[in-house]
């Protein structure tokens, strides 16, 4: 088991397209990292840097604190899960399963005696003499894993393992991949662009753009903390409602205004804000942290009419817009500016059941000061906030 | 109740609805088989004027040269095989053929694998220089290649035809391994390398394996060339114990006659290998060259 850094990373294609670009990274041993961001910004290249399937332009890559710029992929000892499991066709499942150990001249019984036994720990006994083409997609995936399991290698590298199963099974496998990291304790670098899985599984989420990391931190502080707008946007279904607003304060308290409405906060809530007012901020609230008001009266409170309304069971989804004048904060986000042109510069809050309104209503909506989100009109960059104590779960804690 | 009663009423009103589907007649193509048929009368019928040619006595192919044999005539092949020195021939085309096959097959095989999965300087110039190769008519090079030759004192010797063929085979031979390496999947080659594979693992224990319909393709295509090939022996070769197989069906043919039986019966015993070589192999074949045409 090893830790794995990438100092200064940068990867220029032949084409001229900046992959990636100067790429810090430092993932702790055992440690289930999750590289996050949508298609293009680089995750995948970083992760066959690291597997030594692509050479950086610059930068350093280590493996167990060793520099391995100038060691093959055959010799660094990490396993990597494809998206498309990449199974050898022409071999059966127990023979996919130990070719690499076949490769490096282990004898033949302890190669049988792994097998099983990694065949065992992912329930595949009944299918190793089975070819891969016979199998489903849940079972391609399982003996993919199988087949880094083998090794025994130093870290596992997994570029969007779950993409191509369905949403049961790969909730099912999502658990199951936890299961396996506990037991083995392997470190794992994990590329996605699925933000549920991230969330779910990483330790620590790096949130990357550009061919660069935004925020690299546990998936709790990433939702309640977002280092900037795109990180914010990026996580969360339905993603934070971020509107352009101006922030001023009067008698003490922090008026945020925006389009005709005006949200009234403590300035205590946010000192950073307060102490630069006035000026203009993105604002931002998860449809989650809005909850149902009796009158409008109570400090920050809005009063909107609901557009649509989804019902989900439990909770309901109300999309409203702010009224004219009052956009979604689109700066710095290329891919929700298109969005947001679509829907129309709709807002979304999750209320329980009951206490959603009819389609056409009026309603009055509470959003607590401590869970607004303050970023930089300018440049997108979190101008603090939220500053209640996180709680982090025992299991996560270590990590961050 | 009274709404199951109304919608048993209205079913009773519906109009009849036949349950099957009336069955699409479709119009016999007959345009189509009647060309069909042509073409392939065209082809079958010179191939089969030289079956009856080879099983009748020389005399008939004058007098009856049309009609099928009277009777199954053996006579031409062991006179094809003996006075026609066939059977050196025979094993002067398989002492010239089986290297070039291996050779340009191997050659194809490691050219191609690298020019479709390595990166490597120059790879580009070297793809183009086997392109060119593809483009060049062998007649152009008869020449040089023959005062090459008789420099390097090769001419007369196998060797000569060996290496010219070899030479000519090349650039189709890495176009088809090259097109059929890149159709593989990228995660596969990634997924071994990562296994702990060399570029030369990767290739036997993966990559062949997976293209063995493309090898197999391509030995059965260099096969033919080899095989059927007249023009280097004929001007590479002069004496009569180094004769191929085809340069060996031109001395039936004399000044005014031609033995039509025996060249008949030199023809199948030329063809019949391959036709053979085809049949084991067409399963292989098609495959091969589907998969290097489409993904190429």
């Amino acid at each position: 088991m090893a830790g794995i850094g990438l100092t200064r990373i940068t990867k220029v294609f032949e084409n001229g397209v900046v992959a990636v670009n100067e790429l810090d990274l430092e993932i702790a041993d055992g440690e289930f990292a999750v590289l996050l961001g949508p298609s293009g910004c680089g995750k995948t290249t970083a992760l066959r840097i690291i597997a030594g399937l692509e050479e950086p332009t610059a930068g350093l890559v280590r493996v167990g604190g060793e520099i391995v710029n100038h060691v093959l992929a055959k010799d660094r000892n990490i396993a990597m899960v494809f998206q498309n499991y990449a199974l050898y066709p022409q071999m059966s499942v127990r023979q996919n399963m130990g070719f690499s150990l076949r490769l490096h001249r282990i004898p033949k019984q302890e190669i049988k005696e792994r097998v099983e036994a990694a065949a065992h720990l992912l329930g595949l006994e009944a299918l190793l003499d089975r070819k891969p083409r016979t199998l489903s997609g849940g079972q391609r995936q399982r003996v993919a894993m199988g087949r880094a399991i083998v090794r025994d290698p130093v870290a596992f590298l997994m570029d969007e393992p779950l993409s191509n199963l369905d949403a049961k099974l790969r909730i099912q496998m999502r658990a199951e991949l936890l299961k396996l990291h506990q037991r083995l304790g392997t470190t794992i670098v994990y590329v996605t662009h699925d933000q549920i899985e991230a969330m779910t599984m990483g330790q620590r989420v790096a949130v990357m753009r550009d061919g660069a990391i935004l925020q690299l931190d546990s998936p709790q502080r990433l939702y309640r903390e977002p280092t900037s707008v795109y990180v914010a946007s990026f996580l969360g279904s339905p993603p934070m409602n971020i509107v352009s607003a101006q922030a001023s304060v009067d008698d003490g308290r922090l008026q945020v205004v925006f389009g005709e409405h005006r949200l009234t906060v403590p300035a205590a809530t946010n000192d950073t804000v307060a102490a630069r007012c006035p000026c203009k901020v993105a604002l931002g609230f998860r449809p989650d942290d809005v909850e149902r008001a009796a009158t409008a009266e109570e400090a920050g409170t809005i009063t909107v009419r609901a557009d649509v309304v989804e019902l989900l069971g439990s909770d309901a989804l109300v999309h409203f817009s702010l009224g004219s004048g009052v956009q979604r904060f689109t700066e710095l986000m290329e891919e929700a500016r298109e969005t947001a042109a679509l829907e129309g510069a709709v807002f979304t809050a999750r209320l329980r059941e009951e206490e959603a309104p009819a389609s056409g209503d009026q309603l009055h909506l509470h959003v607590h000061p401590r869970r607004l989100h303050f970023f930089d009109a300018a440049t997108g960059a979190r101008l603090a906030g939220n500053d209640q104590p996180l709680l982090l779960s025992g299991s996560l804690s270590h990590a961050s | 109740m009274s709404d199951a009663t109304s919608q048993t009423a209205a079913l009773a009103a519906a109009p009849e609805v036949p349950l099957v589907a009336p069955r699409i007649r479709r119009r016999t193509p007959v345009g189509s088989y009647v060309l069909l048929g042509l073409i392939a009368l065209f082809t079958v019928l010179p191939l089969l004027l030289i079956w009856f040619t080879a099983f009748k006595p020389n005399i008939d192919t004058v007098t009856k040269p049309y009609a099928p044999p009277d009777s199954f005539y053996l006579h031409n092949f062991v006179e094809a095989w003996k006075t026609g020195r066939f059977g050196t021939y025979f094993e002067n085309s398989v002492r010239i053929t089986i290297p070039v096959v291996i050779v340009s097959v191997v050659f194809s095989m490691l050219a191609g694998y690298a020019l479709a999965s390595i990166r490597f300087r120059g790879s580009r110039l070297f793809l183009i220089v086997f392109t060119i190769g593809l483009m060049i008519p062998t007649q152009a090079l008869l020449i040089p290649l023959f005062i090459t030759m008789r420099d390097l004192r090769l001419l007369d010797t196998f060797w000569s035809v060996i290496i010219a063929e070899i030479g000519f085979a090349l650039p189709f031979g890495v176009f088809i391994m090259r097109a059929f390496f890149r159709s593989l999947p990228t995660e596969l080659t990634d997924a071994a390398r990562m296994d702990g594979c060399s570029e030369l693992r990767l290739l036997w224990h993966i990559a062949l394996p997976l293209s063995l319909p493309a090898v197999l393709a391509l030995a059965l295509f260099q096969f033919i060339f080899s095989w059927n090939d007249f023009l280097f022996p004929l001007i590479f070769l002069s004496s009569e114990n180094a004769r191929t197989l085809p340069l060996g069906l031109i001395y039936f043919t004399g000044k005014y006659t031609t033995n039509w039986a025996l060249t008949g019966a030199g023809v199948i015993m030329i063809s019949a290998p391959v036709i053979l070589l085809y049949i084991a192999l067409q399963r292989h074949f098609v495959r091969g060259i589907v998969a290097g045409g489409l993904r190429g």
